[in-house]
């Protein structure tokens, strides 16, 4: 670092000291005055061939005297970004985004393909052991009841083999005369004559 | 502060480390050992990817895949009403490794499995003392005793699944579907006809599987879990066919006969009823059958000489030729002689001049000469061409036997065989064709196809297939059966077939008695073939019931043992059908 330095610099960073003045109120601290020689001597604080690990560690902080009359400047402001810049860093958000949800996009989707396979595969046996089921079912009740009807007596279920004897033949009705038509049409109802407009 | 200037001292007493001079030795070693490294594993990489490479695809492959065939079973067959009568089901052949019982002993494993499989433990740990694999354990294991073994988490124990076809209702049906072997080969009845039918299209695919053996779904194609619920439907009544076997079976044995059969047919479409036969055989266990002539269907597969049951289809021909009138006269002689044959009446009987009706009443075979000879034999010939003699019916089952009728040479050169004809001797035919050609008469004279499938249908009852029946050819007026029925009626009200008669019904039907012929040619003169066929209801006719018996013994005539079977069979259907009772002719 060189003396030139001692510009606005400077002085913003020594606001970051501000601690060392609180060392005792009325009486600067030895640094304080230190620093206050450094910055009113004209000689620069480093002198060619002096070690950096010496240099840093005997430079005073820059800081401004209490008392001078100088103010704090505020520091300008930003330097506007140029255009392909704000344009690149609103891409960057953008494109975050889009990564952020495609990421969870393929989460949900790997996790849906790997469980929706577990899925079909418990279903399939579900359905499989269904079908045996209503085989077996099947397969049952036709024996069943080939059983009842071979090797039991049918009479002891209430059961007697269907034979011409059971038929109920109940003769149809005489034809009955036909009941007089009513007529739909209100026979006081004047006959309304269309009339055009 | 203090600190970090006391730091100084300590820095400045820092030692100086020399500097690591090159060697070119270790840059060489180092660069050998880099390239050793790389040259080792593109070796490996040339024996995984190129010299293994199909041996470890293979591999990967047994792994990771699985071939998924879900179970698909044939086609079941169903009767007119839904029940089923034939049915697929899983079976296992069971295989073990002892080698592979890692937990337990072969003791424990016989124990454990024994009462599943019917067998004793000693026999089953015998068996897996003797060897340490590939023992068959059992065939034909049903699916729930299978699920069961499986449950136990044995390892070594391996199933092989293959399907089987159960007949619930036994032999009831034999003749008809005939039967699926162990090798699925279908053997006689509609299983043979309908084989295209009812096969299943075994469903196959290869699938990815994790390592925990769940299979992944992916490359499954479309359709491929769909199992459609079509099943073959019959137009036999089961329930009927059960009264009827019955019935058969009891007179068969009252009658000492060799053996019987009934055909029901519905006349308007040709559609069978009921057909039973016996002997017959149970299709669940047909290696048990002792004798083989049980395992046909001898309605359809044995010729027989009708006799007088084709009386009046010579009748209702010699109407359509117009050669004779419905009040035609006959002189009925008794006796005739023929080229030197001796014809006679059965009863030996004379009795003049007698009508259509009368000759049919009492089963004239002179009076049925003279009505023969009216025609001229080439026209009687086509006639009985014309009616399908010598040739099938067409029934939708396999192995039926084609008629026999002899040459047109014969018939125009020698009148004995228009005699013989005439009676229903000298030619011969399959029960279902005389069924068939007496539908005929009970339909108003169109010939019907004789058929036991009605269409294959799904579970809800909506017709998938049926089987394409042609316009039923009219070969007689309606007139003239309707007039030949009357004279049927006759036989039952008053003639040769009074055993047929059943109370509130009008039953039309002729009696048949006929010589078998011998193997040395000629006739038998104790051996018979009686038949009744009767047509019901006569006011409103529609079903057609042939009963025939192979020699019943003692003085048998069809008249005494045919026809009180079909009497016992007419209430039967009258009832299952639900036919009203009969009204006399306005």
């Amino acid at each position: 670092m060189v003396a030139s330095s001692n510009s606005r610099r400077a002085v913003s960073r020594s606001t970051n000291f501000r601690p060392v003045r609180s060392d005792r109120p009325g009486q600067p601290s030895q640094a304080l005055r230190k620093s206050r020689s450094a910055a009113m001597s004209p000689i620069p604080l480093k002198k060619p061939g002096m070690r950096s690990v010496n240099s840093s560690a005997s430079r005073p902080t820059p800081f401004a005297p209490r008392n001078s009359r100088t103010t704090l400047q505020a520091m300008p402001d930003r330097m506007p970004l140029p255009g392909w810049l704000r344009l690149l860093k609103q891409t960057e958000k953008a494109s975050l985004m889009v990564a952020f949800g495609l990421v969870s996009a393929a989460v949900a989707t790997y996790g849906w393909a790997v469980y929706s396979q577990q899925l079909w595969g418990s279903n399939f046996n579900r359905l499989n052991t269904l079908r045996r089921d209503e085989r077996q079912l099947l397969k049952s009740s036709e024996l069943m009841k080939n059983d009842i009807a071979r090797h039991n007596d049918p009479k002891q279920y209430g059961l007697v083999p269907r034979n011409a004897e059971h038929i109920v033949v109940i003769p149809p009705a005489p034809l009955r005369s036909a009941l007089p038509t009513r007529s739909t049409v209100d026979p006081k109802a004047k006959p309304i004559t269309p009339i055009g407009y | 502060m203090a600190r970090r200037q006391s730091e100084f001292p300590r820095r400045r007493t820092r030692t100086q480390v020399p500097e690591a001079k090159p060697s070119l030795f270790r840059l060489r070693l180092v660069w050998m050992v880099l390239l050793g490294g790389c040259t080792l594993l593109g070796l490996n990489l040339l024996r995984l990817q190129v010299l293994q490479a199909s041996d470890l695809l293979t591999r990967a492959k047994q792994q990771q895949t699985t071939l998924l065939k879900p179970f698909s079973p044939r086609r079941p067959v169903v009767d007119r009403n839904g029940n089923a009568i034939a049915i697929d089901e899983q079976v296992y052949t069971v295989f073990v490794h002892p080698r592979y019982f890692d937990r337990q002993s072969n003791s424990d494993v016989a124990k454990l499995i024994a009462p599943l499989v019917n067998q004793k433990p000693e026999d089953l740990q015998k068996k897996f003392d003797a060897s340490k694999t590939g023992i068959k354990l059992t065939e034909q294991l049903e699916e729930n005793t299978a699920q069961r073994i499986k449950d136990l988490r044995i390892d070594g124990i391996d199933f092989i699944p293959s399907s089987r076809r159960v007949y619930p209702q036994q032999e009831l049906l034999a003749n008809i579907i005939g039967y699926v072997d162990l090798q699925k080969q279908s053997q006689g009845g509609i299983e043979t006809t309908y084989e295209h039918l009812l096969k299943p299209q075994e469903k196959s695919v290869r699938l990815n599987k994790t390592g925990g053996g769940t299979i992944l779904p992916d490359g499954v194609p479309n359709g491929f879990v769909y199992q459609d619920d079509q099943r073959l439907q019959l137009t036999i009544d089961s329930r009927m066919q059960r009264a009827i076997q019955d019935i058969v079976n009891r007179q068969v044995s009252s009658f000492g006969a060799k053996r019987g059969l009934v055909i029901v047919m519905d006349a308007n479409d040709g559609a069978i009823l009921s057909m039973v036969t016996n002997p017959t055989f149970d299709p669940n266990e047909y290696w048990k059958v002792k004798d083989l002539a049980a395992l046909k269907n001898w309605g359809l597969t044995d010729l027989y000489e009708p006799g007088s049951t084709f009386k009046p289809l010579n009748v209702a021909i010699a109407l359509e030729a117009g050669t004779i009138k419905l009040d035609d006269y006959f002189y009925d002689s008794g006796s005739l002689m023929i080229e030197g044959w001796p014809i006679n009446n059965s009863d030996n009987a004379a009795r003049g001049s007698i009508g259509l009706t009368d000759i049919m009443r009492y089963s004239s075979n002179v009076g049925m000469v003279r009505i023969a000879q009216t025609m001229k034999p080439s026209v009687y010939y086509s006639w009985l061409e014309r009616i399908g003699l010598g040739q099938y019916t067409g029934v939708d089952l396999p192995f039926e036997a084609q008629g026999y009728i002899k040459p047109r040479q014969t018939y125009m050169t020698s009148p004995i065989e228009v005699a013989t004809t005439s009676f229903g001797q000298g030619f011969s035919m399959t029960p279902i064709q005389l069924a068939k050609l007496h539908s005929m008469l009970a339909n108003g004279g169109k010939m019907v196809t004789p058929h036991v499938v009605k269409g294959l249908y799904d579970g809800q009852g909506r017709p998938f297939w049926q089987p394409k029946q042609s316009m039923p050819k009219q070969v007689f007026s309606p007139k003239n059966t309707k007039a030949i029925l009357r004279m049927m009626e006759a036989v039952v009200d008053s003639g040769t077939g009074k055993a047929a008669q059943v109370p509130g019904y009008r039953v039309a039907g002729k009696t048949g008695t006929a010589q078998k012929a011998t193997e040395g040619g000629g006739y038998s003169t104790y051996r018979f073939i009686t038949s009744f066929v009767g047509i019901f209801p006569v006011d409103n006719p529609r079903y057609v019931v042939l009963s025939v018996l192979d020699e019943p013994q003692g003085q048998a005539y069809g008249g005494t043992t045919a026809a009180p079977i079909v009497s016992e069979v007419i209430k039967v259907v009258a009832g299952i059908e639900q036919v009203p009772p009969s009204k006399p002719d306005p």
